[in-house]
This record gives C-alpha cells, structure tokens and sequence, in this order.
C-alpha cells in the first residue's frame, strides 16, 4: 500500500487544527462507549443503569452532530483502507 | 464449524472425552491392561482408545481392532486411526501413565461440557513442591510459533480432531505441536482452561522419542509448514529448552515515520551529560539498518537553536522539525507529529531512548505488518541493564511493565523475555503502529496529556479488534525520568479507569503476577 502524503491532506495550520479536533472527538466517542461498557458491567446498580442512559444519550446527541459526520467523511478512507486489509484467518 | 450437541442426553449415549492413549512401538507389554483397569474408575463420562504402535492396531475399552500388519506404524498413522475409532466428543492424546485420576477427571468432563463453543482447549499445569502451577496466556498465535505453551495435553473436539488429521502429520518428533500450530492456523476455536493437568502430561513428544535430533528437526518442519500457512517467515534456530527463534518477514520496504516529541532537555547519562533527543537521533541515523524513515521530531520553542542545527546535521533531509507552542501534552504532541507524518507506520519514541539493536526497525515493522497488528512494543532497558518494558500487564486494577526491573538476559517465566507474543499493550516510549490505526482510534488522548496515554490507546485499539505485539529483538535503552516530569493527576487516573476499569483485572497474555522479578540467565540455543 502507497503511503498517504500527510502533506497533501494537511496544507494549512487551520487544517491541522480540524484534523486535531476531529481526532479529539473519536477519542471521546470512544471514551464514552468504553464508559457505557464500564457500567454495564455493573448494571445491577440503578445509580448505574441511570449513568449508562445518560451517557447514552450523549453519545446519541455526539453521533448525530454535523461535526462527527464531517469528522467520519475525513476518516472514511483510513477506514475503507483497514477493511480492505483487514485479514481473517478463517 | 461442526458443533456437537451437549446436552445431558448425549452425554449418556457417548463419553464426554476419549483418551487417546499411545503404546509406543516399545512400550511395556502390560500398557493396555493398565490403562483399561485405570480408565474403569473413570466412570462413563470417559473412554480409552489405545493406539499401539507396535501392533499396528486401536483397541478401544470396549472392543478390539487390529490390522493385519506387524509392522510398526507412525504417531501421526496411530493418531488418525485412534480418532476414528473414538466415540467421545472430545479426544485427548495421552499415555498411559497420563490418564488422569478420577477427580481430575471429574474436573475436566466439567469443564469440557460447559465449553459449548470451543473446538480445541488447552489446560494449566499443576505444580510441584519444586515449581509453581503454570498459568497459560490466552490463545496467541505468534507466541506458539516460539514455544509450545499448549502443552500436550490437549482436547480437540473430535470432529476437528479428525479434520485436523485429515491430512497426514509429517513433523515426526512434533505430531502434537503440529497438530496444535494446523489447528491454529486453521483458525480453530481455541481455549484455555484454567483445571490443571500433570506436569508429565506436558511434554509427551520429548518422552516418546528420547532423541533430541529427531524432535528438532520434526519441530522445524512443524514450524516452517505454520508459518508457510499464516503469512510467511523464517525458522532460525530450534531450541532444546522450549523455545525457538523464529521469525516474520517484512514485506517491501514502507516509509516509518518516527515521531518524537521533545522539549531538548538534558541528562547525565554513563556519567556523561547529553542533551537526550540528540543522542537518541544520533543512535538511530548511526545504527538502524532499515532506511526508509523520517524522523518527526515535535519541538518546544525551549528547544535551541544549537540542537535543532545539531537535529538538522545528523538527520538531513529526513528530518522534519514540527513547532509546539502550547503546554506540555506528551498526547498532543503524537498527535501533531502523527498528523504531520508520511509514512504509512509511525514509531512512537520518547527523546531519552538509545538504540541497541541495529535492526530494530525491521523487528517492529515485522509484527505491525500482521493483519490485525495494534502497537508493537520493544525490549527496554534502564541504564543499570535491568529490564524497563517488556509489554503492559494488567493485574488486579494496577497496569505494570511486565519484567520491570528483570535482570537483563533473564529468561522469565514460559520464555517470555526472549519470544515474540501477544501483549495487553505497550509503552509509547517505543511502540510502532500503523497510522491509519492510530488516527481511526483518535490518537492519543488530549484528555491524558501526561500519563496512561498509551495504556488508553492500546485499550482503544483492541477494543477496536486490533491485537498489540511485543518483540525482544528491538532493544533499546529507555532512561526514564531524565526528563519526565512523574507527577500523576487524579484526573488522568479517574478518566484512564474511568474509561477501562472493567477490562484491568486481569491480562490475557500474562495471567499471573506481573510484579515478579526475574534474573535467572537465559541458555540461549
């Protein structure tokens, strides 16, 4: 596989800087749903079944925000690339 | 995948497991009578098929079945005709003096009925007054290719067993470890059960053969047929004492961006002051062997302007020099030079490393190239020579360096320290990754500037379904604390577990306590 020139997707500092932020925003994403996965693991407690739907909800509100679809458009060929490789020893 | 039914019924129209059970060509001439009257106690959840080399024939507990010939017939030929004569839904090769006693027996019919998904399972070894039970890491496909930790014995579903067997065994001296690595390659359900077997269950081929050169070269074909079958690579030596050097190929020959974030401090190292990223460039542009890289250095505006002169001198054209002008986040400053980086691998590298081996590179970049590669960490050393990293482990909500303060040389427990293998994860004091992955996952985390940054990517990634690596051929020195500030916040503590609490308790690929010290010498074959 060619390697991907940083220099062509990022010519500007105010690139850099989007690219930075939508990296921030995966993270929390990510973030969240391993919290959502934390609480589950304890979800006998009610205290934790209301903080897994809060959270829930947040993570709804983020998905659907026009900032994560930009962010996921930018990502899209990272991610079309590793499906591509992506080896099943089966 | 063939399930078979395990529901109580079954059980009681076919044994939960069949002892496969060897009679070797001179083996004692009261081996079947032996082992019938041991079996019996065994209750109707077992059965044993015996496999006499000698007579060329099977006898099961309940009946007989010979061939015609006299003539002695190979392990792999007695495995395959055992197997089809076996009844239960589980076959396990063994000898003799290795049918189990009834309680463990008991244990394992258990076991094996509550595994209603699993085609292959392994077990833990008991210990003795002289050694400790021996834990087995999770099932890890690179790790096998460098000892067999399995073990021999070993429950194969007998469906798989018998597809496994299919085609003939030819690793004569290895049939077991062939068996394992095809059942691996095939990409088998595997398990590990924590019900510990007999020590004297673990290393039957040894006993069997008695003769070292057959069993080596039998285990050189078993591993060059694996590694022919899971993406290539290089048997380099066989060992005597379980473990062997074998390796991955890298293919081509791809850009690897090395990102280093550095604030141009300095240190006494060897009784030697040095400003550290100088040294650590130097060390990589005099040393490494793999050429195609760039050097990504992150730089604080403290940095001077003798040392990026210095930077530009020794690195050349490959160097890319990156401006942060914000406080210190060691994640934010990854993250600017992995965004800045063209290559299609990153290594992730402090500023206070030396390199030791020259093919460092290569090491790393073999195992990031496997298709399901997370990070690939290295050997670390302080600058005492003991042991910095050796992989992450998790134990108990703590995360450790595994062999933190080892002796350097030590072997450590199943080989660990001179075997590449599957790891929880890894320091981002070295730790190579493919970009792609590296950003898919969001980087580092802004929320951890300082600490558990790498703990939280590794976490990331596998979650994501990706599997971190560890290699002891790259080594390096990592003198840590030179110029790291070692404050932890409670935030950061309170995000990294908040995030991955549940998933801290234990490690797949150490199972035991990561916080022993090990100095023993290792023989090196």
């Amino acid at each position: 596989m060619a390697s991907k020139d940083a220099s062509d997707e990022f010519t500007s500092s105010e690139d850099i800087a989007r690219a930075l932020r939508e990296l921030a925003l995966i993270d929390k994403v990510i973030g969240l749903e391993a919290e959502v996965a934390r609480l589950s693991t304890k979800s006998a407690y009610p205290s934790a079944r209301d903080e897994i739907e809060h959270l829930r909800g947040q993570l709804r509100s983020m998905q659907a925000s026009r900032t994560w679809r930009v962010g996921r458009a930018v990502l899209t060929p990272f991610r079309a690339v590793q499906r591509a490789t992506r080896w099943r020893a089966r | 995948m063939n399930r078979e039914s395990l529901d109580r019924s079954t059980l009681f129209e076919r044994p939960m497991a069949s002892l496969v059970v060897i009679v070797p060509v001179d083996g004692p001439g009261d081996a079947t009578d032996k082992g019938r009257s041991r079996v019996a106690e065994l209750g109707s959840d077992w059965e044993v098929v015996f496999a006499e080399q000698r007579n060329h024939g099977v006898s099961t507990s309940s009946a007989t079945v010979r061939a015609e010939s006299a003539a002695p017939v190979s392990l792999g030929q007695s495995l395959s005709h055992a197997v089809a004569e076996a009844r239960g839904t589980f076959v396990i090769v063994t000898e003799v003096d290795g049918i189990p006693s009834p309680e463990l027996a008991r244990a394992i019919a258990r076991d094996l009925l509550a595994r209603e998904t699993a085609e292959v399972v392994y077990f833990d070894r008991r210990g003795t007054p002289s050694s400790a039970p021996l834990v087995k890491p999770a099932p890890s496909p690179e790790r096998l290719r460098s000892t067999d930790y399995w073990g021999s014995f070993v429950a194969y579903r007998r469906s798989v067993a018998a597809s496994l067997l299919a085609q003939p065994l030819e690793a004569v001296g290895a049939e077991l470890y062939e068996l394992a690595l095809r059942a691996t390659s095939q990409g088998r359900a595997i398990e590990n059960s924590r019900v510990q077997v007999s020590p004297s269950n673990d290393n039957l081929e040894e006993r069997w053969y008695g003769d070292e050169e057959v069993c080596r070269e039998g285990t050189r074909k078993a591993l060059e047929c694996y590694l022919e079958a899971t993406g290539g690579g290089q048997v380099e030596h066989v060992g005597d004492e379980g473990w062997h050097r074998t390796r991955r190929l890298v293919s081509g020959e791809p850009l690897v961006s090395i990102v280093i974030p550095t604030g141009g401090t300095s240190g006494v190292v060897r009784g030697e002051p040095r400003v550290m990223v100088l040294e650590a460039v130097r060390s990589i542009v005099e040393r490494s062997t793999y050429r195609n890289i760039e050097l990504v250095i992150v730089a604080d505006s403290s940095v001077s302007v003798e040392t990026r002169s210095s930077l530009c001198q020794l690195a050349g054209d490959r160097l890319r020099l990156v401006p942060w002008q914000q406080p210190f986040s060691f994640s934010g400053k990854m993250n600017l030079g992995a965004l800045h980086a063209r290559g299609e691998y990153l290594i992730l590298l402090n500023d206070d490393i030396e390199v030791i081996t020259a093919d460092w590179i290569e090491a790393l970049l073999s195992l990031a190239q496997r298709p399901d590669a997370a990070t690939v960490g290295a050997m670390l050393y302080f600058e005492d020579d003991t042991i910095q990293h050796a992989g992450h482990a998790y134990y108990k909500l703590d995360v450790t360096h595994v062999g933190l303060h080892s002796a350097r040389g030590a072997c450590g427990p199943g080989h660990a320290f001179v075997i590449e293998r599957e790891v929880e994860g890894n320091t981002a004091a070295c730790a190579m990754v493919r970009r792609d992955r590296f950003l898919e996952v969001g980087g580092f985390s802004p929320l951890l500037p300082g600490n558990f940054n790498d703990v939280d990517l590794c976490l990331k990634l596998t979650t994501r379904g990706y599997r971190s690596y560890w290699t002891p051929r790259a080594e390096l020195y990592h003198f840590e604390s030179m110029t790291r500030n070692p404050t932890v916040s409670q935030y950061e503590i309170d995000t990294t577990w908040g995030r991955w609490e549940h998933l801290l308790y234990r490690s797949d690929f150490w199972p035991t306590d990561p916080h022993v010290v090990y100095g023993r010498e290792s023989k090196l074959n």
